[in-house]
């Protein structure tokens, strides 16, 4: 376990020297929760299946759900696969793709201590909008958080799996950035979504990143439906990260570092 | 003129070795035009999906929408493909110290760093947005002779969005590393996606007169629909020549707190 806080510190240090970047990283986040909670509070009147209140707290938690779940390593490491530099994490003594984990959680508790004043004062702001859960809810938003993570994980393995096999995949990123936004619920809660489209985001894994959770929170689903959803919630993660890992396996050995 | 056309020159050369390295990678380019195809029915969907809830967002019906949103995809088409690639590299140059090379170069440094990569994975986004444009005048009853903002809107807008995402990534000079900078603007230009009347004051003013995201799509529109006069946009063409001259010279101004890695 040391070698991992250790790796995690290493890397919250790297993260503290590059502040301006996690500064940036905040505002990027922050733009698209200042203009749907603009978009919802201009146009409130019209919103009939959630209340204006739902809505400025399900974009909120969906800022604070993206950044306590995210894993982005597939960004960079599949560059380090094709110019050959990814050897360096081969020589670690944590296994990859698990090394992921420790070195993401590092860099990013820095970033998310910066943004605990801002989600302060965005809590003040909004304050009379806000709603909160009871103990069973935050239990199962703090579970559904959990599983969020690891389906993230797995997806941004299998991601930079491709990078084994194909020489240019920064395509199959945006790929994902869309699955995760538009089939979880990023953009907009799923309940808004046409009956007849909503079996898509519904068969898919990806409304257990976003939807789920802060659905969760902000009572637009019941914690007995959430309970219910937990058992395929896991399957799914649990699935994810099998199939995740036996995909790097394989990749890995197809694998040819430069002078090696 | 001499110089002009030899930057013409140039640039058709950038483009012919464009489009020989899109290609030589067939999968990622293919992935490249699924992923914008896929962006394109997100994009529309979302509003398509908005109001299904509510009947209008802010005195905008959905099918008043698609002329906004056709002249953003033409725009994005053109911001994407030209810019994206050259404004995502200029804060490794800067950092890695690679601008050497280029300043070395007995060619503009601002041409050489926005202009060295093409991207023709966003060719979707232009049916996208000839589509909506075309289904927007045909709904709306638009006259066709409209159709003439909208090359003089994209002319604009396309500027200033070049200038605006050059100012930011320039900031690359005053840190010490800004890698993620370019999606800043990246990010904020979807603001223009909106009628800025959804915004409160002072950010509706600020997008309006200083970060002009609410000019880029909707001005026009409002020109089109006849909202407004033909005579704004004039608005956005003074802009442009205003912001090209402060890119230009913010540039030349940062380049100053280069440090090179060889000296």
């Amino acid at each position: 376990m040391r070698k991992y806080w250790a790796l995690a510190r290493a890397e919250l240090l790297d993260a503290i020297q590059e502040k301006e970047e996690i500064f940036i990283w905040i505002i990027i986040e922050a733009i698209p929760v200042f203009v749907m909670g603009s978009l919802w509070l201009a146009n409130q009147k019209s919103l009939v299946q959630v209340s204006i209140s739902e809505m400025v707290t399900y974009y909120l938690v969906v800022m604070i759900t993206a950044r306590l779940t995210e894993f982005y390593f597939d960004e960079y490491v599949q560059e380090d696969i094709r110019d050959g530099s990814f050897a360096r994490y081969l020589i670690k003594p944590i296994s990859s793709p698990w090394l992921f984990i420790p070195v993401t959680w590092g860099r990013k508790l820095f970033a998310n201590l910066i943004l605990l004043p801002i989600i302060a004062l965005m809590i003040i702001g909004f304050r009379q909008y806000l709603v909160f859960p009871g103990l069973a809810g935050a239990l199962l938003f703090a579970a559904f958080l959990l599983i969020s993570s690891l389906i993230r994980y797995s997806l941004s393995v299998l991601v930079t799996t491709a990078a084994f096999y194909w020489e240019q995949t920064y395509s199959l990123v945006h790929l994902r950035w869309i699955l995760e936004t538009v089939a979880g619920g990023y953009v907009l809660p799923l309940i808004f979504y046409p009956e007849g489209l909503r079996f898509i985001p519904d068969s898919l894994p990806f409304k257990y990143i976003y939807f789920v959770p802060t659905a969760v929170f902000t009572g637009m689903i019941t914690n007995n439906e959430a309970a219910k959803n937990l058992l395929p919630a896991f399957l799914w993660m649990a699935g994810l990260l099998v199939v995740s890992n036996l995909a790097w396996r394989n990749g890995v050995k197809k694998y040819s570092s430069v002078g090696g | 003129m001499k110089t002009f056309f030899r930057y013409v020159s140039l640039y058709r050369r950038v483009f012919i070795q464009a489009v020989i390295q899109n290609l030589a990678y067939p999968q990622n380019f293919v992935v490249w035009m699924l992923v914008d195809i896929a962006w394109a029915f997100v994009n529309i969907g979302f509003f398509r999906i908005i109001l299904f809830n509510i009947p209008e967002i802010s005195g905008w019906t959905f099918d008043q929408l698609t002329i906004p949103l056709g002249i953003l995809y033409l725009l994005n088409t053109f911001i994407w493909g030209f810019f994206y690639a050259n404004m995502s590299s200029i804060p490794e140059y800067i950092n890695k110290g690679e601008l050497d090379l280029l300043l070395t170069k007995p060619v503009n440094s601002q041409f050489m760093v926005s202009t060295r990569q093409i991207g023709l994975g966003t060719l979707p986004s232009a049916v996208a947005g000839m589509y909506l444009l075309w289904y927007g005048f045909q709904i709306n009853a638009v006259p066709w002779q409209m159709i003439a903002v909208v090359p003089l809107a994209l002319l604009a807008s396309g500027i200033i969005s070049y200038s605006l995402w050059l100012m930011t990534v320039t900031l690359s000079f005053w840190t010490n590393r800004l890698y993620n900078v370019p999606d800043l603007f990246a990010r904020a230009v979807d603001i223009a996606r909106y009628p800025v009347v959804i915004f409160r004051q002072p950010a509706k003013f600020i997008l309006t007169f200083i970060l002009p995201f609410a000019i880029l799509g909707f001005l026009p529109a409002e020109i089109i629909l006849g909202r407004i006069s033909p005579v704004w946009i004039l608005w956005p063409l003074g802009l442009t020549i205003l912001f090209l001259f402060l890119s230009s010279k913010f540039w030349q101004f940062s380049l100053r707190r280069y440090q090179s890695v060889s000296s």
